[in-house]
């Protein structure tokens, strides 16, 4: 259904009143029906070696009709997108926990439990065939035949124009000193988005693992927990450039907003190594410079002591104990942003809290 | 149904109203908001330049002007809105089931959107060339739209314009101020007669206006500024003076005037000249290390950035007629006096006591002339005057908080001088040329001396910063030629290919169904 809105718009005359204005606020789309899902879905459950190990494994497999999506539309319609069923969406996965008790003695336990969880979207169809037969890519969404839907489609990267290049008159219209070098990837001697972009890689994650370890001593016990997210080739991209969010164009603006320190490897003629294009002008083509969020983090550690029932019951107490807790102590990673699960660049923000908590557990 | 929805809301002729307003509201702001996105019409020309340095924005077409630019999809975006909500109104009107009151009121009203339908295909047409013509509303998803040619083009201009001229009323018969009227849809014909090069009819249509008892050249003083110190063509300008029927008496030069009201609903945006085109003045040190002013003031013309500086055109080269009124003191400001206490200069002209140098002015962007015409000089509201005594502004002294001219008589007369030129009647064109500088107390030309560079820069004396300097260039053909003369920021920046912009790229990648071809050399 299209959907109308109404505004203060135009005052007619000296002196005159509010006209309201009235217009289409969003295309209709009569063709918009229910999205469907069918699948399968295998999973297995198992204790074996005397319960040294357990487990579940999980197998997944959907696929997914008329999934909504609000896809773009040319602006020679008047509106920006409309709500579409697009085509066809298949989707597998494997998710795993394992379980093994390494110990298991009186006074001491040690158990390991992995999840490990990996997810592929594969586009089958997305508007369907076209007057000619033919199912195209939808490049304005970033929607491809047979790839995922979050694709990083631009352009590649392969250093910057300098200060000689410009000296020599090598570097072409529409790029200056201090801007990526891109790939003229069909070799035409121009650049252009029609021609010289290329999928990059994706943002989904390749796959996530945890490790936890749990051993108790008598009456300590110690939680170790490390997380992963892996993009393995070019899975788990992202744009941590001091420029993604499109704040910085001044190195007075990343001096009194708090940005990670890698913020500052941008181009300057002193600095013509840069990771980071200049700061004040983009290239006309503005390529993004994209990087793996790949990390692994100590997330959770902790250790506890609960003291003798003997000592409890003498201080009138159904149980007692104490603990100290850190949560995101250590996290390992190339990305230069704020966190990288998040993918949050140098956008002005505070550091991913790192928690410590210490306390008593009293049971009356 | 409950809720308002397409279906329900296009019954009454209150209902077309509304969306005819709508229209008028997004005519404006796609063309004279005055800010960074709306001077892409004024610059890179003979006339100005962005101050920012040759990688900001448009000054360098070449690097700049491509198909992925924002401001290529911004002022395509913004004109097929315009056509989808005319496409709208025209396609519902006629509807027997909704009752006007009588046919001509029905006529008016689609008039109207024809109207502004052409004009949105006006400047699609000057600045992309042969786009597609989407003349209905388009209800479905739509993917293989193909590009006309640039003739079809201006044939559709025409027959909406011509459509608008046979049924909008008489400026006498007007209710209110803003729409349109039978004046402002010939002035636009002439305009679009002289691009087809049918220099009859665009004689013709503006000979319709200018023959209109209704208009007429202004050469009293008049209206709100009346008794205090200006001459005629500065009133033109003045708060409240803008409008046919202004707040003082009649401006019977005006013609077609997009609206603003301070402090009302709907009221819209003003004009951002004040703040882009004005200088930076207020943060002038002199010599002697202090500030030259105290800050803003209403009386030095508001909060200038000197976002867009004007060339030496047309602060100087243009003015070769010591009696030209619009060079007058009330009209181009030329000096100031240091208004800082503190400062050695204080009290003095700040450019004839030579009190700043020319290194910290660079490229004009703290001192450069004020043009009046774009600033309400002395007369803004006092709610962004922070001290009443001194004149200081809030930062909100950033508009003109006035109504601007879209058509003002004196250009449908260089229409027609035009035209006349066009026709190989340079006498005739020498004759209306020369009324706007009888006007101005110029002296007259003679018919050899017209030509089309002498009409630019009559153009740039009455027109600048009105008229969308960028639009009467590439029409001409000339931004090219004329920004490698006069522009010293832009100059051998603009390409051949550039005497149209580019497609944006994103319509070519989402028309999936046909292609839209792109334009030579991009």
């Amino acid at each position: 259904m299209a959907k109308l809105l109404s505004t203060p718009s135009y005052v007619f005359g000296e002196g005159g009143s509010t006209t309201l204005g009235q217009y289409i606020s969003t295309m209709a789309n009569y063709n918009l029906g229910w999205e469907t899902t069918t699948g399968v879905n295998v999973g297995l459950d198992f204790t074996v070696l005397n319960s040294f190990l357990s487990g579940t494994i999980e197998y997944y497999e959907n696929n997914t009709d008329g999934i909504i999506y609000n896809i773009e539309l040319p602006r020679l319609t008047g509106f920006g997108s409309v709500a579409t069923n697009i085509g066809k969406v298949h989707n597998k996965g494997i998710e795993t926990t394992l379980t093994a008790r390494w110990i298991r003695s009186g006074n001491f336990q040690w158990e390991t439990t992995v999840n490990y969880a990996r997810n592929r979207d594969k586009i089958v169809s997305i508007l369907g065939p076209d007057k000619n037969g033919v199912e195209k890519d939808f490049i304005a969404n970033g929607l491809f035949i047979g790839q995922p839907p979050g694709v990083v489609y631009n352009y590649e990267i392969i250093g910057m124009w300098q200060l000689e290049d410009k000296k020599s008159g090598v570097i072409p219209n529409g790029f200056l000193p201090g801007t990526e070098k891109i790939s003229d990837l069909n070799g035409d001697g121009k650049y252009d988005a029609t021609n010289d972009r290329k999928i990059l890689g994706y943002t989904a994650p390749a796959y996530r693992i945890s490790v936890a370890n749990r051993l108790n001593y008598k009456n300590l016990g110690l939680y170790v927990m490390v997380n992963s997210i892996q993009g393995g080739k070019n899975y788990y991209m992202g744009d941590d450039s001091p420029y993604s969010s499109g704040a910085w164009s001044l190195e007075e603006q990343l001096k009194y907003s708090n940005v990670p320190k890698g913020a500052w490897d941008y181009w300057m003629p002193e600095n013509p190594n840069a990771r980071y294009r200049r700061l004040d002008a983009p290239s006309a083509l503005n390529p993004r410079l994209y990087s793996q969020r790949n990390f692994i983090r100590l997330q959770d550690v902790s250790l506890s002591y609960a003291f003798d029932k003997q000592l409890s019951s003498k201080l009138h107490l159904d149980g007692l104990s104490v603990f100290a807790t850190g949560k995101n102590l250590v996290t390992i990673t190339k990305w230069r942003g704020w966190d990288p699960e998040t993918g949050q660049g140098f956008a002005p923000s505070i550091p991913f809290m790192r928690e410590y908590s210490f306390g008593v557990n009293i049971e009356l | 149904m409950d809720f308002y929805a397409p279906e329900n809301s296009y019954t009454k002729p209150s209902d077309f109203n509304a969306a005819i307003a709508r229209i008028y509201q997004n005519t404006g702001s796609m063309l004279n908001l005055g800010n960074d996105a709306t001077l892409a019409l004024e610059y890179p020309s003979d006339v100005s330049l962005d101050n920012h340095g040759i990688a900001h924005e448009l000054n360098s077409y070449t690097n700049s002007l491509i198909p992925e630019n924002n401001r290529v999809l911004q002022f395509w975006t913004n004109a097929y809105r315009i056509i989808f909500d005319c496409n709208t109104v025209i396609d519902r009107i006629d509807n027997p089931e909704i009752i006007f009151p009588t046919d001509k009121d029905r006529a008016m009203v689609k008039a109207e959107a024809s109207f502004l339908r052409g004009y949105a295909y006006r400047l699609l047409g000057i600045l992309y060339g042969g786009v597609p013509l989407v003349l209905n509303e388009v209800a479905v998803p739509k993917r293989d739209f193909v590009r006309a040619s640039i003739g079809d083009v201006w044939k559709q201009v025409i027959a909406d314009y011509t459509f608008a001229a046979q049924n909008l009323p008489d400026q006498l018969e007007l209710k209110e101020d803003g729409h349109l009227t039978k004046g402002a849809a010939q002035h636009a014909l002439a305009e679009a007669y002289i691009i087809t090069k049918e220099w009859d009819k665009a004689i013709a249509a503006a000979s319709a206006v200018i023959n209109n008892p209704a208009y007429g050249l202004m050469t009293e003083r008049f209206g709100t500024w009346k008794d205090k110190p200006g001459d005629v063509y500065s009133d033109l300008f003045r708060r409240g003076n803008v409008n046919y029927k202004g707040k003082v008496g009649i401006n019977k030069e005006a013609i077609w005037v997009d609206q603003y009201e301070y402090l009302v609903p709907g009221g819209g945006h003003a004009n951002s000249l004040v703040a882009f085109l004005g200088p930076l003045y207020w943060g002038l040190v002199g010599n002697d290390g202090k500030n030259l002013f105290i800050g803003p003031t209403t009386q030095m013309g508001g909060r200038g950035t000197g976002w867009l500086i004007p060339t030496e055109y047309v602060i100087d080269e243009i003015w070769n007629d010591p009696n030209d009124m619009r060079n007058s003191a009330y009209n181009i400001i030329r000096d100031v006096k240091a208004d800082n206490p503190q400062s050695a200069y204080y009290g003095q002209y700040i450019v004839a006591s030579g009190s700043f140098t020319s290194f910290q002015n660079l490229l004009n962007r703290w001192w450069h002339p004020i043009y009046t015409k774009t600033t309400p000089i002395n007369d803004f509201p006092v709610e962004v005057i922070s001290n009443p005594a001194t004149g200081l502004t809030f930062n909100t002294a950033n508009q003109t908080f006035n109504d601007s001219y879209y058509f003002r008589l004196a250009e449908t007369y260089l229409l027609r001088a035009e035209a006349y030129l066009g026709d190989g009647q340079a006498g005739l064109a020498a004759a209306d040329i020369n009324k706007l500088r009888e006007r101005a107390h110029a002296t007259p030309i003679a018919a050899s001396q017209v030509t089309i560079n002498f009409l630019l820069d009559e153009r740039a004396r009455e027109l600048c910063f009105e008229e969308k300097r960028v639009l009467t260039l590439m029409r001409l053909g000339l931004q090219k030629e004329r920004v490698d003369k006069y522009n010293v920021m832009s100059t051998g920046n603009i390409l051949d290919r550039n005497k149209v912009w580019p497609i944006p790229q994103s319509e070519i990648e989402k028309n999936t169904e046909a292609v839209l071809e792109q334009n030579p050399d991009y």
